[in-house]
């Protein structure tokens, strides 16, 4: 260590009072520093930057330019940290402490100030010994922390900052540990240097719990042992399992948070010193930098894939949407053509023609509607109306609302407890499952819709046609965009893919699930499990990339009733 | 005589679209059969052809339209063979015509072009005997 108490600096003076300034200057000089006041004013920063102190005393009445701006533009400018005490009246409140490192109260006590000032250009000196030190040693040892290629990935940069580490400390094992916050663990990051893969597998330094009684490297900063196996302030066993001997553990800190340990055991010659744990520290912050820009490199590369995934989904949908409004256009403009121009067709024809182009354009308002809902529900812009329903009359008019010469069987019971759901998007679902098994079933097929409740907390909704079933190999489409069942039958009835998508959308905004079982030539059954509160849901709609990425069985598997 | 055109589409007011647009032309006398998929298209095409014209989909629930053109020709169906696509879904030509096409529509088809079209095909056809014309150019 440096010699204690000896160490002299330039110190730069701010005060609003210039009697005052003059008279706190001439303590600061007993004690053995250079002490220049500096006058309020527009030449105030210049004068300060010229100077290049080394700890600025000020106070409050400093005000012009503000003292933090000045403080903070100085640092920018000398582009390193240039520590403040800050000299508060008696009747001053404190300040936050983030930007001060120390704070004196006047009356100041000449000897308090003269231990502070000490105290402050002390461990100054002594860091910038080490980072003197430090910067020696990575010349010497050909390394530049700041030019490693972080296109290698993590573990090229872990494998480098383990295999430096050690030998600056002349030791025989490092390894960088990373800060999981799901698991609040502290997590080797492979691969180490001095150490088998299993072992940097197992190696977690768990950083609640048990641990909180252990070291804190956030409040204590770094630890160095060299008793490791002896040593309680390590993790039991941990030393044992690595067989580490010695060992010294930085923190890498930004922004005030522990992002992770620098961890080096076992030095060569002898046990670990002071100026290890010093050097160890100073390495840790530069890592700290490294591995954080690593991420951010990490980040970027991900959000790039991501985006160009999700252009490609969106771009594949447009295409998709496109094609299927070009044939209700088709149909619009060749029917108005005819009414407008064949002057000869018959009355009926022309009827039909006109109720064909309606009915095109309500099939277009439709495609557009379902279009904008999965776009918005995709990108979690879609927010849900809930409100309280009676779901017996809800399902009575949402089914009427389906055309349908098939026999519907109502199997609803008079008793159903109320619901809360989006009354709107909750008869999209009814009447989408519904006109599915109109329409994917014999003009005379039967449908059922049954209605129970399951338990106290859930209501079972089921749409059972004896249609056309759906092939076991294809179920799992069936849910996805624009999963269209290819069969023979099913090809002969028209529709965009998108109902059966939507409905899982919005069952499961609602918390919910929607399944289905079938038999080829026996017909489906659609079963929706529905909350009966659903007001705790996610907002943001499911699997916003994964949207048209195959789901294992998803809302496959047979409910039983 | 009447000309025979087949309306491959799986879009049920499309292909209801193309049978009015056509049969209400009164200077040509076609008559129009509907397929729904491509397997009834084949189906159609051995059941009741030949056919003047056949008016093919690109985009079909079970396949292809390309597909389906490819296998006609396999099966030695000469009449001559229009797609009718959407704008972007056609980058060129190129892909029908190596599949054995004459000619495309571009969704939506106006009433003129589907009626020029169909009569300049059939009559195309007609013109000449049926065994001298190349399957595919």
């Amino acid at each position: 260590m440096t010699e204690a108490g000896a160490t002299t600096g330039q110190i730069a003076l701010l005060h609003g009072n210039p009697v005052r300034a003059e008279a706190l200057a001439r303590l600061v000089r007993f004690s053995g520093h250079q002490c220049t006041v500096v006058k309020e004013g527009p030449i105030a920063a210049s004068t300060l930057l010229g100077l290049g102190p080394d700890l600025v005393l000020a106070a409050l009445s400093f005000e012009d330019p503000p003292l933090r701006q000045l403080i903070g533009g100085v640092r920018e400018a000398l582009s390193r940290h240039v520590p403040i005490i800050l000299i508060l009246g008696r009747e001053e409140s404190d300040v936050p402490r983030g930007w001060v490192d120390d704070i004196i109260r006047e009356p100041v006590d000449p000897a308090e100030l003269a231990l502070r000032v000490g105290s402050i250009l002390h461990n100054l000196s002594e860091r910038q010994i080490l980072q003197r030190k430090l910067d020696e040693l990575l010349g010497l040892h050909g390394v530049s922390w700041g030019s490693i290629s972080l296109s290698g990935g993590p573990e090229v940069l872990y494998a480098h900052l383990a295999r430096q580490s050690a030998d600056l400390l002349e030791a025989e094992k490092a390894v960088v540990l990373l800060f999981e916050p799901k698991a609040r663990e502290m997590v080797a990051q492979p691969p180490g240097f001095g150490l088998g893969p299993e072992q940097v597998l197992k190696l977690r330094y768990p950083v609640d719990g048990e641990a909180k009684a252990r070291w804190n490297f956030r409040t204590n900063g770094p630890l160095l042992s060299n008793d490791a196996m002896a040593d309680p302030r390590f993790l039991v066993g941990l030393a044992a399992e690595l067989r580490l001997r010695t060992a010294v553990i930085a923190p890498m800190t930004r922004g005030g948070r522990v992002i992770g340990l620098l961890l080096v055991a076992n030095r060569a010659n002898g046990p670990f010193r002071d100026e290890d744990l010093g050097l160890l520290e100073a390495v840790a912050a530069q890592a700290a930098v490294v591995v954080e820009n690593q991420r951010l490199h990490d980040a970027l590369k991900d959000a790039h894939v991501r985006l160009q995934e999700l252009d490609r989904l969106k771009n594949e949908f447009v295409t998709m949407v496109a094609h299927d409004f070009r044939n209700p256009l088709m149909a619009i403009r060749g029917f108005a053509e005819l009414v407008l121009e064949d002057s000869d067709i018959g009355a009926d024809n022309r009827r039909e023609f006109m109720r064909t182009i309606i009915a095109q354009t309500d099939d277009l308002a439709r495609l557009a509607e379902d279009t904008f809902l999965i776009t918005q529900m995709e990108t979690g812009q879609f927010s849900y109306r809930r409100r309280e329903l009676e779901l017996g009359p809800f399902l009575l008019d949402a089914v009427a609302r389906v055309p349908a010469e098939n026999p519907v069987v109502m199997d609803v019971p008079a008793r159903l407890p109320r619901i809360v759901a989006d009354p709107e998007r909750l008869r999209q679902v009814v009447t989408n499952l519904v006109s599915n098994a109109v329409r994917y079933s014999a003009a005379n097929g039967s449908i059922t819709i049954r209605c129970r409740e399951r338990d106290e907390e859930q209501i079972l909704l089921e749409v059972i046609d004896n249609g056309f079933g759906i092939p076991q190999d294809q179920m799992d489409r069936l849910f996805q965009k624009f999963g269209r069942i290819r069969t023979e039958e099913h090809a002969r009835v028209s529709g965009t893919g998108l109902g059966l998508y939507i409905c899982r959308l919005i069952v499961e905004g609602h918390a919910g699930r929607i399944a289905v079982r079938s038999e080829p030539g026996k017909g489906s059954t659609f079963s929706v499990l529905l909350p009966v509160n659903a007001d705790v849901s996610p907002q943001v709609a499911p699997g916003s990339l994964q949207a048209s990425a195959p789901r294992e069985a998803s809302p496959g598997g047979p409910q039983g009733d | 005589m009447s000309k025979r055109v087949l309306v491959v589409d799986d879009h049920a007011a499309a292909r209801s679209v193309i049978r009015s647009v056509l049969e209400t032309d009164k200077s040509q006398n076609f008559q129009v059969t509907e397929a729904a998929t491509g397997a009834d298209c084949l189906r159609a095409v051995e059941a009741s052809g030949p056919f003047d014209l056949i008016l093919l989909d690109v985009k079909l629930p079970d396949a292809d339209g390309y597909e389906v053109c490819r296998a006609l020709r396999r099966a030695d169906v000469r009449a001559p063979i229009v797609f009718v696509t959407g704008q972007g879904e056609l980058q060129d030509f190129t892909s029908g015509r190596e599949a054995g096409g004459d000619s495309y529509l571009v969704k939506p088809v106006s009433r003129a072009a589907l009626r020029s079209i169909s009569h300049l095909f059939t009559t195309l056809q007609r013109s000449q005997p049926v065994d001298a014309e190349e399957p595919s150019q």
